[in-house]
């Protein structure tokens, strides 16, 4: 009994902090950079490792994001990720979510070993799919990096698109049975295209040829 | 009678087929690694005679096989109408899709052949092999919907729809070099979230059946814009 007690109370001093939580409203898109903390170089240490098992690996871009500085004065925010080895071409799949009104400009360098850019997927490499962007690729043998980074000619850009969908709920009837009701709602989704925002990335193997 | 139930029982599971459908894999396509992909076979896509015209939600989807029923009759009657439009305005998207597809096709470097193939709703089974003209690769692809679609009755309005499936195959071999589903005006949202979706273009739209079927050159473009940038999306995926 005292056990029970004891989780209620729990429970009832979590419960706030969740509904903050779950009602906490996503920060505004990050469209400008000061860049005074910007490295001279993405590092290859802070990659996370990409499995090569289509599970998605995410990270979420925000103030304080990395960030670096090119030598023509561009500054990108970034989140780099070492990809799997494998001797045979796998795909990569790079997916930017929407956070809010936020949707990072995603832009994808390949790496080699060295940290070496070997080939470059602009924005328009990406395609909407659903409420995010993406782009999937063929892996050839050099690269082991892809670094995802902000791409400075689309930041602060804005769009916004119509999204009609289909919601279903049901009621249950007085005598038993249950009724599904489906009904029509659109809403219009506004889209920044910025420096902070949510990045997915996954790797998966070729689906083999019959 | 009879026929309604089938038709009822086959509606239901289409969409059932649909929703499956939607799970085939993205193969991104990689021309530098293809193997010398230049020359382009677009096998006749497959677009039904008859678009639909479609109501994502109604009230007769809460009345079970009856409700079902009356929903069926209801499409058949807008698939009839609007196709009726089409046919006055002489409009054939399966021959416009092609042309348009084939013109950005060439516009990014491609030689286009037209391989005249009849078909079914999927991915054609075997490609031709020692037919001429002799291509590099075969661009397959079918429209599983194209028309109207509304999400539900009176507020969001009919809007133009297509969803189709798009695959390039080695001649050679018949390798999978690309595949991808693309819907422009996605409306049941969680079932497209791994296609390359295009959002509707607000200038056509209509509240009700009955005023698209009241402007029949507007409701003609608004498919024809839809179509037309479906064209451009597997375009981009050949790039």
């Amino acid at each position: 009994m005292a056990r029970v007690e004891r989780l209620a109370r729990l429970l009832l001093g979590v419960a706030p902090a969740a509904l903050a939580l779950a009602c906490a409203k996503p920060p505004p898109p990050t469209v400008t950079l000061d860049g005074d903390a910007c490295v001279s170089a993405p590092a290859l240490a802070e990659a996370r490792s990409v499995p090569l098992e289509d599970k998605e690996v995410a990270v979420t871009l925000e103030a304080g994001a990395p960030c670096w500085r090119a030598d023509d004065g561009t500054i990108s925010v970034y989140a780099m990720f070492r990809l799997p080895q494998s001797a045979e071409p796998y795909i990569v799949t790079v997916l930017s979510e929407l956070r809010g009104q936020s949707l990072f400009a995603a832009r994808i360098l390949l790496l080699d070993d060295w940290g070496k850019t070997v080939r470059e997927l602009g924005h328009d490499a990406f395609n909407f799919r659903g409420a995010a962007t993406g782009a999937s690729l063929r892996t050839r043998p050099d690269e082991r990096y892809a670094l995802v980074a902000s791409d400075p000619h689309l930041v602060g850009r804005h769009l916004s698109q119509i999204v009609p969908q289909v919601r279903s709920s049901g009621a249950v009837l007085p005598g038993g049975g249950y009724v599904p009701i489906n009904t029509g709602v659109e809403e219009i989704r506004t889209i920044t295209f910025a420096y902070s925002g949510i990045v997915k990335v996954s790797a998966r193997p070729l689906p083999q040829e019959k | 009678m009879r026929g309604k139930v089938i038709a009822a029982v086959a509606i239901a599971a289409g969409a059932l087929t649909m929703l499956a459908g939607c799970m085939m894999p993205e193969i991104p396509y990689d021309r530098e690694t293809a193997g010398g992909i230049k020359h382009v076979g677009i096998v006749t896509p497959h677009f039904h005679p008859e678009p639909d015209v479609h109501l994502a939600s109604s009230v007769g989807q809460s009345f079970g096989l009856i409700g079902a029923l009356a929903d069926v009759g209801l499409k058949a009657e807008r698939d009839k109408r609007f196709g009726r439009i089409l046919q006055q305005a002489n409009f054939s998207a399966q021959e416009i899709f092609t042309e348009l597809l084939a013109n950005d096709l060439r516009a990014r470097g491609y030689e286009v052949s037209l391989i005249a193939m009849r078909r079914d709703k999927d991915f054609v089974k075997s490609y031709p092999v020692h037919t001429p003209p002799a291509v590099d690769a075969y661009l397959d692809l079918y429209a599983l919907n194209y028309g109207y679609i509304a999400a539900g009755i009176g507020s969001p309005p009919y809007r133009p729809w297509v969803w189709m499936r798009v695959r390039l195959a080695r001649a050679k071999d018949s390798a999978v070099l690309m595949q991808d589903t693309i819907v422009y005006n996605p409306v049941i949202g969680a079932t497209y979230t791994k296609a390359v979706t295009i959002p509707p273009d607000p200038r056509f739209e209509y509240r009700t059946f009955d005023l698209l079927e009241a402007d029949p050159a507007g409701s003609v473009r608004g498919l024809r814009t839809a179509i037309e940038q479906s064209a451009q999306a597997v375009g981009k995926l050949l790039k």
